[in-house]
């Protein structure tokens, strides 16, 4: 009996592990075959949901096929509260180093068991301490905020206030020696300063500081004359003084943070020159960054090439802080959602059955043009890097799991504090007076918004990358259930590595790739081809959302046969079970190709194609068939369990 | 004096250079440092691992104020090992349709 229950479970598992993908595929597409490194040639069959099994041969009758190929692994949702199944993709792949991934929530793995999941940047929260200083140089990220720094007198208004020379000594104490002692891992440091270095007259209003503080006298740095802070506020010129003392602070940051750190030191202001926005065609040619100005020493001591001696100390403070970042922070949060009163009704007011999770809720928050959001985001970054500086340096996408706004809402197109302001949950409850949880977004959001950043900026070089940020700095390690905000199912969390693995497969395929940002579309209206960039296709100007476009770009690499190896990504806002195909191309590349793509849901999609050497003007598909027992409202890729 | 540490494949080591950080290149001497002791087990090393900053770069930067030891990231002296599983790795995609599907089963 025993012998026969074996045996009934040895075939039950080897029809789950060997035949499975066979059984749940709907359809044989075709065959996709490619050499391994040791010579020999891999074949696979390809499924039209997405997957591929590796087979003996090419059939006898294979031609040559002008369909697509798509990675998409299963993510089978975690079900338990606190629950990260991160290891479900995959272990100990291989992950580029010029393309860092980060995420502040280290939960009961190990760093060990972290990098086996795919992670390549821990920031100083999730480096513990006991390996600190033994941590490997280049693995590490420091995070600096402005409590870190601006101590003393250089609280608030202070750091603007304070003379040149004062603000030197203490950041002489309190700027991080990075990549030695403690810090011995760390080659990246963000300074996130967010108070201090808007320093206006309102700043002292606000804090009711101001009656004691107007007679306060300082030497202006923008012309070397002695006013007191109400002399300044009526001479109009507090705008300019503002600009020069916050760009010769940021330069003494610099300065001593790279005299006191090893060379190779990358410095980000975790301030992206786009500022925290949606992509806005109202100021997308705009050339503003968020902190204008150039240094100015030559009124305070120094000389016109920027050279000043503060405290005995030489320093040369020259140009916009952001001629000398190495790093961009692609810091944008995304603040609000759309919900329709109904369904706000259900979740928030009535509390129905069945509506108290998050994954009835994320299925209920309105689709988001996400691709297009995050294409147009990372086109503006670099917009304004070169227009203003002439050069393009790596960026880092960063946010947090939640909606950052405090009532993040939006009910039936109108905004009403406190709606849907927090999550309703009774077992995400904070207790003691604390503020409730923030809604963590939509999986699908997190899925695509690692896919856009990871095509967009390939193979990007030393600080690019990809970094989550937590949601309380405080609330990281170990049993992530016993906090509120982890009192649920984390699949945003998840969805993040789901991502990961499922753009794996291209990690040695960026290197040397081509970028082709906005390749044109078949608009079928008017039987041209458009070509517009994300911002365009996100069609949000001042306020008003116009007529949205899918957003697509295109890579592509010669391979060493000749033909063109082409990856697609392509999004479109549409709902969850919405299908569209585009005919998109590369004018005059490309041997004339056209890729006719399907989207379907709001989900980023990537594809690969192949385009044979002296093969010109064809059409290449990407026609999958909906996997409706592979899809979820609210998520992005292949979801489900193995026995869909 | 500046400490250089390297990766090589999947293991990692410390590199020390005796000179100063005006040095030239001729007179910069490798010392190797085991990652464990890093500050023991100095072995002469007869050149930088390849794939190392050089040291005509490590001279071109400017330094001079710098009192403390220096640093450098470097990349990888050799390509990261290329599994058969790994299927970044893979080279001349291409893709095929067939009517027979006669493809001898799963491996």
């Amino acid at each position: 009996m025993a012998a026969q229950s074996k045996s009934f479970l040895s075939f039950l598992l080897a029809l789950l592990l060997g035949a499975a993908p066979a059984l749940v595929a709907q359809n044989i597409l075709g065959y996709r075959a490619a050499r391994l490194p040791d010579s020999t040639v891999a074949v696979y069959r390809v499924y039209d949901n997405g997957t591929q099994v590796r087979v003996a041969r090419l059939p006898s009758d294979a031609s040559r096929g002008r369909f697509a190929g798509r990675a998409l692994l299963p993510y089978a949702l975690e079900t338990t509260p606190g629950q990260l199944n991160l290891n479900q993709f995959g272990l100990n792949k291989y992950f580029s180093p010029n393309y860092r991934f980060s995420v502040d929530l280290p939960g009961p793995f190990t760093v060990a068991q972290r990098r086996a999941q795919g992670v390549t940047l821990f920031s100083n929260l999730t480096q513990p301490e006991s390996e600190k200083t033994t941590f490997p140089y280049g693995d590490g990220i420091r995070a600096v905020f402005e409590q870190n720094v601006l101590q003393g007198v250089l609280v608030g208004t202070g750091f603007a206030e304070s003379d040149l020379a004062t603000v030197e000594s203490i950041l002489q104490t309190t700027c991080p020696q990075v990549g030695a002692g403690n810090e011995v891992g760390n080659k990246y440091i963000y300074f996130n300063f967010e108070i201090g270095v808007f320093w206006k007259k309102e700043s002292y209003l606000n804090k009711g500081t101001w009656e004691a503080k107007k007679l306060t006298s300082i030497v202006c740095e923008s012309d070397g004359v002695t006013r007191t802070l109400e002399q300044l506020d009526a001479s109009g010129l507090w705008p300019a003084e503002e600009r020069v003392r916050i760009q010769n602070r940021y330069g003494l940051v610099n300065a001593i943070t790279r005299q006191k750190s090893v060379a190779g030191t990358m410095i980000s202001w975790a301030t992206g020159l786009y500022g925290q926005l949606y992509p806005n065609l109202a100021v997308a040619t705009q050339t503003s960054i968020p902190f204008e100005g150039t240094c100015d020493v030559s009124h305070i001591g120094g000389n016109a090439q920027g050279q000043i001696t503060l405290n005995g100390r030489s320093y040369t403070l020259t140009g916009n802080m952001y001629e000398h970042e190495d790093f961009q922070m692609a810091y944008n949060y995304l603040y609000n959602f759309d919900i329709t009163r109904a369904d706000y009704n259900d979740i928030w007011v009535n509390k129905l059955p069945g509506t108290q999770n998050y994954p009835y809720l994320w299925g209920k928050i309105a689709p988001m043009h996400i691709v297009a959001f995050e294409k147009g985001y990372w086109q503006l970054l670099r917009y304004r890097m070169n227009a203003r500086f002439s050069r393009y340096w790596p960026t880092m996408r960063l946010m947090a799991p939640v909606y950052e706004a405090n009532a993040a809402g939006i009910v039936d197109g109108q905004y009403q504090n406190p709606e849907a302001a927090r999550i309703p949950f009774a077992a995400m409850q904070e207790t003691g007076g604390a503020d409730q949880p923030k809604i963590l977004q939509p999986p699908y959001l997190w899925y695509s918004r690692y896919i856009t950043h990871r095509f967009l900026e390939g193979d990007g070089g030393a600080g690019s990358g990809f970094y989550m940020f937590p949601i309380n700095p405080s609330q990281i390690w170990g049993d992530l259930s016993q906090w509120a905000n982890f009192k649920t199912v984390l699949h945003c969390y998840t969805a993040l590595y789901q991502a990961r693995n499922d753009m794996q497969p291209y990690e040695r395929f960026f290197a040397g790739s081509t970028l082709v940002e906005d390749p044109q579309v078949y608009n079928p209206v008017t039987t041209a081809y458009d070509t517009y960039n994300g911002t365009q296709a996100f069609a949000y100007d001042g306020g008003v959302t116009g007529t949205r476009r899918p957003a697509y770009s295109i890579r592509y690499k010669v391979q060493a046969d000749g033909s063109y190896r082409v990856l697609v990504l392509g999004g479109m806002v549409q709902n969850w079970t919405d299908e569209r195909t585009d005919i998109i191309s590369v004018v005059g590349n490309l041997n004339n190709a056209k890729f006719s793509i399907k989207l379907r849901g709001p989900a980023a999609h990537v594809y690969e194609f192949v385009v044979p050497a002296g093969e010109s003007n064809q059409t290449y598909t990407a026609n999958f068939s909906a996997q409706t027992q592979w899809e979820k409202p609210g998520y992005g890729g292949r979801v489900g369990a193995a026995t869909n | 004096m500046a400490h250089v540490p390297v990766t090589i494949g999947t293991s990692s080591g410390w590199y020390i250079y005796t000179d100063s950080i005006t040095c030239q290149a001729a007179q910069t001497q490798f010392l190797g440092l085991s990652p464990a002791g890093r500050l023991a087990a100095l072995t002469v090393e007869p050149q930088l691992p390849a794939g190392k900053v050089t040291a005509d770069r490590l001279c071109g930067e400017t330094y001079a104020s710098i009192d403390s030891d220096v640093f450098f990231e470097t990349v990888p002296a050799t390509p990261p090992v290329v599994t058969t599983g790994d299927p970044g790795a893979e080279q001349n995609v291409t893709f095929y349709q067939s009517n027979s599907n006669d493809d001898g089963g799963t491996i």
